[in-house]
Order: C-alpha cells, then structure tokens, then sequence
C-alpha cells in the first residue's frame, strides 16, 4: 500500500501541480483581453454542464462513480494496516531483528514437508495466528495431523518469535488419490 | 529499556511522508465521496425537486462570475495554492533518512571525525555476506545522529537455520561495527529473508 500510495502521490502531485500553473495562464490570459482559452480547452466542459441538469443519468453516473472511488481511497488509507515483520527474541537489547511473515512461512513450509507422507504444503502467517495446510496422498493420514503440529511448533520454536502465535494445521487429501 | 514490539511494520525511508500521503489521501478520498454524493443527492431530487431540473451549470452562477470580476484572482490564488501545495507533495516524495556521514565522537578537541557511512554499511555487508548461508545483504545507516540506527536486509539461501545466522551477524558483525565506531551500543534493525526454494550444498 505505501508503494500505490507513493505512485498515487507522485501523479497527483504532478497533475495537481501542472494544473495550478495552468489555470494561473488562464486566468491572466483571458484578464488581458483575450477571448478563448490558452491551453485547456474548458469549453466543452463548460457545455456540458450547461446542457445537462443535475437529474440526467449522465451527471448521477458520474457522481456515483466519483462517490465510489473517493470511498474506496478514503477506507483504503483509513483502514488499519498490517504489520508484516514478525520480531525474533533478540541477542542484545540494541538490536532488534525481525523476519518479514512470509519468511516465517517459508521457514514452517520447509520444516512440514519434511514429514513423511506429506505432498505439499502451504502456510498463512497473520498477527497472532498460524495456519498450516498440509496436503497428503495417503489413504489413512491417521497421526499424521499431529506430526504435522509437532514439526511446525519446532519450525516456530526455532524461529524464536517474541509473539506466541496460535498454530492452526489442517492436514487435507489430494484430490484424485486413493 | 522498552520491551521489543512482537511485530514490525517494513522499514521505510521516509515515516513522515508516509504519513504525509495517507493523511492527503484519506482527505481527498473524503472529498471525493462527498462531492460525488452530494451530486448524486441534488440529482435524485432529495434536496429539492426543482433544484434537480435546474443545469449543473447553471444561469446565475455564469451571471455572478460575470459581474463579480474579483472571482478570478481567488481562482488564481486557489491554483496558486494547489500548485505550491502539489510541489511541496512532490519534493517531499524524495525525502529520505539515510545518512550519508556520522560524526564520531570528539575526543580532546583536536578537531571532528566524520565517518562516510557507506564505508561502514560496505564493511557491514561484506562481512554479512562471508557469512555461508546467506545469499546477500545491504546495510545503511538512517535517523539522525546521535538517533541513528543501523538498518541490515540479510536475503537467506537457507542452507543454514536463521537462528545461526542471526547469532552470527549480532555477534560477530554488530560487534565489530561498534568496535569500529568505538561505542557500547549501537541501535540496529536487523531484518532477515527467507527464500523461496533452500539451495543445497553440492557435494
């Protein structure tokens, strides 16, 4: 989101900048006695909205699809974002050193599909909770599940998070397997 | 001592412009929504019927803008302003705070040290990547002295738990960036990247 935000802010800014200056020509262009626009051409513009009233479907399709994107942008900068490092327990109190949640998904990937009988794995890492897919092609995955929890508890005990995240593993069957 | 956060946002180069453009954003999405609504309001006819039949551009406003000619200079204040506003939002997208030197600390008073700070981040990288099992490794060096902190990006091959290498890096070569800065402590963010796929050691 910051990156869109920075991109966002970079073309207003230019747009909003380009704009103010020209509108600036405009206004001295026309003070000066001329008829006519320097470089915008607002005529048509200024038709338009002349020619159509507030109840044409036009101006409502307009004024909903600018309601729209401002309420989009509005809860996309006002929603709250999520913190995507998580802190490992530190070897000294001046450095603090954190892994981004993806890695700490991959960490737990790699410790799952080393369990024997498991095929493939996914993990979500969010604040606070851990959820482990595993995939299995056995017919009867029996403890698997618990083995499953156990390499991915020492996967995150390993890790040696400040945050105790709750680990929730699933252990699903292929599709098409016997 | 506070106690360290469990969670992290990613590092930025710039937290004020960050905040900067959220707030500006939010503010124009604000705007957005309300004008478009408003428009919507006035069109469905909840703010008067008659208003509603009328054009969006409508005779007596052409009419008061025609008689009152002091309109313009507030409409080229107005774009004054929206143009200065526009630069300054734009300058500020190229703020950073990474520093490029550090003074030492003055000993006696024969003068300043100034250390470049891509020599000691180049040193810190460098000894990083000697480190087997990592792929590589960048380091800067961002705040405001005395307030400044070491930042190091370690990107893992996985050949070697993380554990390891964190040990490692904080042990080994925080310890010698503060032996060569000659302090007890140095603040430093030390964030570390699993890959996608661990390599192997090829026997």
């Amino acid at each position: 989101m910051r990156t869109t935000d920075r991109i966002l802010a970079i073309m207003l800014g230019l747009a909003g900048f380009v704009f103010g200056i020209l509108v600036i020509c405009e206004v001295v262009y026309s003070q000066v006695g001329n008829v006519g626009h320097l470089v915008i051409p607002y005529e048509p513009v200024a038709s338009f909205l002349r020619e159509h009233r507030w109840k044409d479907v036009l101006v409502i399709v307009i004024g909903c699809i600018v309601a729209l994107a401002g309420l989009l942008l509005l809860v996309a900068e006002v929603r709250r974002r999520r913190p995507d490092l998580s802190v490992l327990r530190g070897r000294r109190d001046d450095v603090l050193t954190a892994m981004s949640n993806r890695s700490v998904g991959r960490a737990i990937t790699a410790a799952v599909d080393q369990v024997p009988g498991i095929s493939s794995s996914a993990t979500a890492v969010r604040r606070n909770r851990i959820s482990v897919t595993a995939r299995t092609g056995l017919r009867d995955p029996r403890d698997l599940e618990s083995s499953v929890t156990a390499a991915a508890t020492d996967a995150v005990r390993d890790l040696d998070l400040i945050g105790a995240p709750r680990l929730r593993v699933r252990v699903a069957h292929l599709r098409g397997s016997s | 001592m506070t106690p360290a956060p469990a969670y992290l946002s990613a590092e930025t180069r710039a937290p004020g412009t960050i905040r900067t453009n959220r707030v500006v954003l939010a503010l124009l999405g604000l705007a957005l929504f309300l004008a478009g609504t408003a428009a919507v309001l006035v069109g469905l006819g909840v703010l008067g019927s008659a208003r509603a039949l009328r054009p969006v551009l409508d005779r007596p406003v052409e009419t008061f803008v025609g008689d009152n000619r002091w309109i313009w200079a507030v409409v080229a204040a107005t774009a004054a302003l929206l143009a200065l506003f526009s630069l300054l939002w734009l300058l500020m997208q190229a703020r950073s705070n990474r520093l490029s030197t550090l003074p030492l600390e003055q000993r006696g008073s024969g003068g300043h040290t100034i250390l470049n700070a891509s020599a000691l981040s180049a040193a810190v990288v460098r000894d990083i990547q000697d480190i087997r099992g990592v792929d590589r490794a960048t380091a800067h060096l961002r705040g405001s002295p005395p307030d400044h902190e070491l930042s190091i990006h370690v990107q893992l091959d996985g050949r070697v738990p993380a554990r390891d290498i964190h040990e490692r890096v904080v042990h080994r070569v925080i310890a010698d960036a503060r032996r060569a800065l000659a302090v007890d402590s140095l603040a430093t963010r030390l964030e570390l990247d699993l890959p996608k796929v661990a390599q192997r050691d090829i026997r």
